[in-house]
């Protein structure tokens, strides 16, 4: 690689520079780079000057310190946190082991994976808001809506879907889990693929049954995804608006049952026009996100040289 | 594994336990069908039921749907269709790009700090941006443009990611031959990407 430069010579000057070492890689990495300044770092620059000022407008900008963050002590903001963390919570305690599980059947011989993949893909690509029309309605709460059809056939009474704490998070999960099973499924079983077969019939000569090749081989061939799937999740969970906008049809839910961090800040800044307020919300979302994410990564060990 | 799928039962059950899934995956698609046939106030007042209730259905909807006056839909769609291509093409140009970069280039002085950067940009609800991002585009006079739209996530951190992860695996050599017939490493990029 350190050569390159040298290689095309015959005094053309364009394509020897074209070719130095750093040069190259810095002209492909580029778009990135311009696309991180000009919609990453700025942006987040902002976002924090903002998150200390009142803002009317755009000219009637005053700094008001900590008020912003001070006014964030409030149950409402709690309550979307609370709210986040759950819906995060259990979207990964599904979404990462169904899928696995879900996978290595996918991965066996004569189950039929060619009729299943891309049935089990299909809902990712609808739009957030046309499946969530469909949840709206069929979590509604009719005796006869087809969720109440449902549990009512293990004999649960008809259950007020998008009125109460408990009963909306599991509309919103499952909502989450309709669309995103497939996509991690994707993932795993692309994970799958890249394991060596010797080492399960190895292993299977040693006499490892099933559970034991899957804990000892499939799980450990897993890991990298694994960690990829749950930050993409840590990600999709704090991030998660547009379910809860779809199920409900407005930011602001009955009794803060299903609203979100980010739809408090939708809710402040662009239907309350509180910018600077909206703001300060946004910063301590990204430091929740931060933290939880570094701990993650910590925990996983991904910080290790040569591991990505 | 191969034993598990050689056992009928457990094969069977397996099949069983996957077409649960991939019924829940289709019935909403098949709700929404037959919901498009129904009048909306019985949507409000029912709910989607079990029961699809033939009797009612009715085309008014598809009737409102393209009356001119109505509904704008052939524009909406034609919209839809130049957002997504416009945002498929650049996106799998600029992606491709800078993943390969990333991948090929081994020695790259900074490959690591982008990559870094890559991440970081994965781990950050842009949600938390959008309102500067907002008064960026209307400063730039990209607002109700379709590169407003566009733009801003042209270059998204999971396509890098994967295009990265790819080229990780392209052989070295083919580039090597590339050079030696004296492409310039543009023209490689291309080539390689285009496998």
């Amino acid at each position: 690689m350190q050569r390159r430069g040298l290689r095309i010579s015959s005094g053309r000057f364009f394509l020897r520079y074209l070719n130095s070492p750093d040069v190259v890689p810095t002209i492909f990495v580029l778009p990135f780079m311009i696309s991180f300044v000009l919609f990453f770092v700025y942006p987040l620059i902002s976002t924090f000057q903002m998150s200390f000022q009142e803002i009317h407008g755009f000219s009637d900008v005053r700094y008001i310190g900590f008020t912003n963050y001070k006014n964030l002590l409030n149950d409402r903001f709690f309550a979307a946190i609370r709210v986040t963390m759950t819906y995060t919570f259990w979207t990964i305690a599904i979404l990462v082991p169904l899928p696995v599980i879900l996978a290595v059947f996918l991965n066996l011989k004569r189950v039929g994976a060619g009729f299943f993949k891309p049935v089990l893909f299909i809902p990712q690509l609808t739009s957030v808001i046309v499946a969530g029309i469909f949840f709206r309605f069929a979590f509604s709460d009719s005796p006869d809506a087809l969720f109440n059809t449902i549990v009512g056939f293990i004999g649960i009474e008809p259950v007020r879907w998008l009125k109460e704490a408990t009963p909306t998070m599991v509309a919103l999960v499952t909502l989450c889990v309709w669309r995103w099973l497939g996509v991690n499924i994707v993932y795993f079983l692309s994970a799958l693929q890249s394991i060596p077969r010797e080492m399960y019939e190895v292993a299977a000569i040693d006499g490892a049954n099933a559970l034991r090749r899957f804990l000892h081989i499939t799980l450990p061939f897993l890991k990298p995804t694994i960690i990829y799937v749950t930050t993409i999740s840590v990600y999709g969970g704090f991030a998660m608006f547009s379910e809860s906008y779809a199920l409900f049809g407005t930011a602001r839910t009955p009794g803060e049952i299903g609203s979100t961090m980010v739809g408090y800040l939708y809710q402040q800044a662009f239907v309350e026009a509180r910018m600077g307020f909206g703001a300060a919300a946004g910063v301590v979302l990204f430091f929740m996100v931060m933290i939880i994410n570094l701990i993650q990564l910590k925990v996983f060990g991904a910080f290790r040289r040569g591991d990505y | 594994m191969d034993a598990v799928s050689n056992n009928r039962a457990s094969r069977f059950a397996i099949i069983f336990i996957l077409s649960i899934f991939a019924v829940f995956a289709l019935l909403p698609f098949y709700f929404l069908l037959v919901s498009a046939f129904k009048p909306g106030v019985e949507m409000i007042r029912h709910g989607i039921t079990l029961n699809p209730h033939f009797e009612k259905f009715t085309l008014n909807q598809f009737k409102l749907l393209f009356d001119p006056k109505e509904s704008n839909y052939f524009y909406w769609y034609r919209n839809s269709l130049l957002y997504t291509g416009v945002q498929t093409v650049m996106s799998l140009v600029l992606t491709s790009m800078v993943g390969y970069g990333l991948g090929v280039y081994t020695r790259y002085k900074y490959r690591n700090a982008v990559f870094v950067m890559v991440l970081l940009v994965m781990m950050i609800p842009v949600e938390i941006m959008i309102l500067p991002l907002y008064k960026e585009m209307v400063y730039l006079k990209l607002f109700d443009r379709i590169w407003g739209v566009v733009l801003p996530f042209a270059v998204f951190p999971s396509a890098v990611f994967f295009f990265r992860q790819y080229s990780l695996g392209l052989p070295l050599e083919l580039m090597d031959s590339g050079r030696s017939s004296s492409k310039i490493t543009v023209g490689n990029c291309m080539e390689m990407n285009s496998k």
